[in-house]
């Protein structure tokens, strides 16, 4: 026996069969975590899929968001704001969001495009006004935020009409 | 800095990974498994590199992941233990011309992989010409023929 080297029968080979025993059983345990890990992304764990999807405010409310809980670092993804026909005063619906959650992503496009954009504060909190015009708004209209997250981990974020009551949200960006 | 936690996430995540594959899965290159690392390869790339295509950015990652090797390697000099976690042992599959059935089962070998590298490595036709037969660390399986045996 030489330098640590176990010898099986009368060949010199540094075979280990407790180890080998254990190591085949760690490796099972590890396939059936990786299925496991698949089966939480089909169903969205890691973002895009049922399990992601999430929306704040109800169809009652002037401003409704639907949103990724769940995405991913330098993923598009999408913010939709859905604005009932009360959302718009002559003709023009202006929507707030806060300041905090722009700042950690990449705004790529907003469709429709916002005619204005301002800073604006509401209840102290900073953020950024877009107002939307609109003609013939007898239904519900639709803004897309495309978004890129641009940090990692969890981050609130605030929107809403502008002076009423925002509706608060979270998003959980893995790396 | 990012690159740095990057590549070392990126090395231990595909150590682990392939660890838990077992030393078979990507040892034998078929033309499907040379895809497949081709494949694999270029998914981790986008990860790794991020945005950043500077010069700086690719020799940080290469001189990461090669120190970190030449590390492991060190430590795997000084510890028997940490090697075979990381390496795994090799897995003597026959003995003295007898087969290990539950051995080459776990290890994913049959008796046509026996062969195979008993004609490659050794010249030898058959399993009854084989004294041993070791899946090694790198998911060769090595063949010892009986000595004067033809």
């Amino acid at each position: 026996m030489t330098s640590g080297v176990k010898t099986v029968s009368d060949i010199e080979v540094d075979e280990n069969q407790d180890f080998l025993r254990r190591d085949w059983r760690r490796q099972r345990v590890g396939w059936v975590l990786m299925l496991l890990v698949v089966l939480a992304a089909l169903a969205g764990l890691f973002g895009r899929g049922p399990l992601a999807n999430a929306s704040v405010g109800t169809a009652t409310d002037p401003v409704r968001l639907e949103y990724e809980r769940l995405t991913r670092y330098g993923a598009p993804t999408q913010l939709q704001a859905l604005l009932s026909p009360e959302a718009f005063k002559d003709g023009t619906a202006r929507v707030w969001m806060s300041r905090e959650f722009v700042r950690h992503v990449e705004i790529e496009k907003i469709v429709p495009e916002p005619d204005q954009e301002e800073i604006a504060e509401q209840n102290n909190v900073p953020g950024i006004l877009y107002s939307f015009r609109a003609e013939g708004t007898g239904q519900p209209a639709r803004v897309q935020f495309h978004i890129r997250p641009t940090e990692i981990g969890t981050r609130s974020g605030q929107i809403g009409l502008a002076g009423r009551s925002p509706l608060s949200f979270q998003q959980f960006v893995f790396p | 800095m990012d690159t740095i936690v990057r590549a070392t996430f990126v090395y231990f995540l595909l150590l682990l990974i392939f660890r838990v594959a077992g030393k078979r899965t990507l040892s034998h290159m078929t033309t499907f498994d040379l895809v497949l690392t081709l494949i694999i390869s270029e998914a981790i790339q986008e990860a790794l590199i991020d945005s950043d295509h500077s010069l700086t950015n690719a020799f940080l990652l290469v001189v990461t992941l090669v120190g970190l090797n030449i590390l492991l390697s060190l430590i795997k000099m000084r510890s028997r233990r940490i090697e075979e976690a990381l390496e795994g042992v090799p897995t003597v599959v026959m003995e003295k011309g007898k087969k290990h059935e539950d051995r080459m089962e776990a290890e994913r070998v049959d008796d046509a992989d026996i062969l195979e590298s008993a004609r490659e490595l050794q010249g030898v036709s058959r399993l009854d010409q084989i004294d041993y037969a070791i899946v090694e660390k790198s998911g060769n399986v090595t063949v010892i023929p009986k000595k004067g045996g033809k």
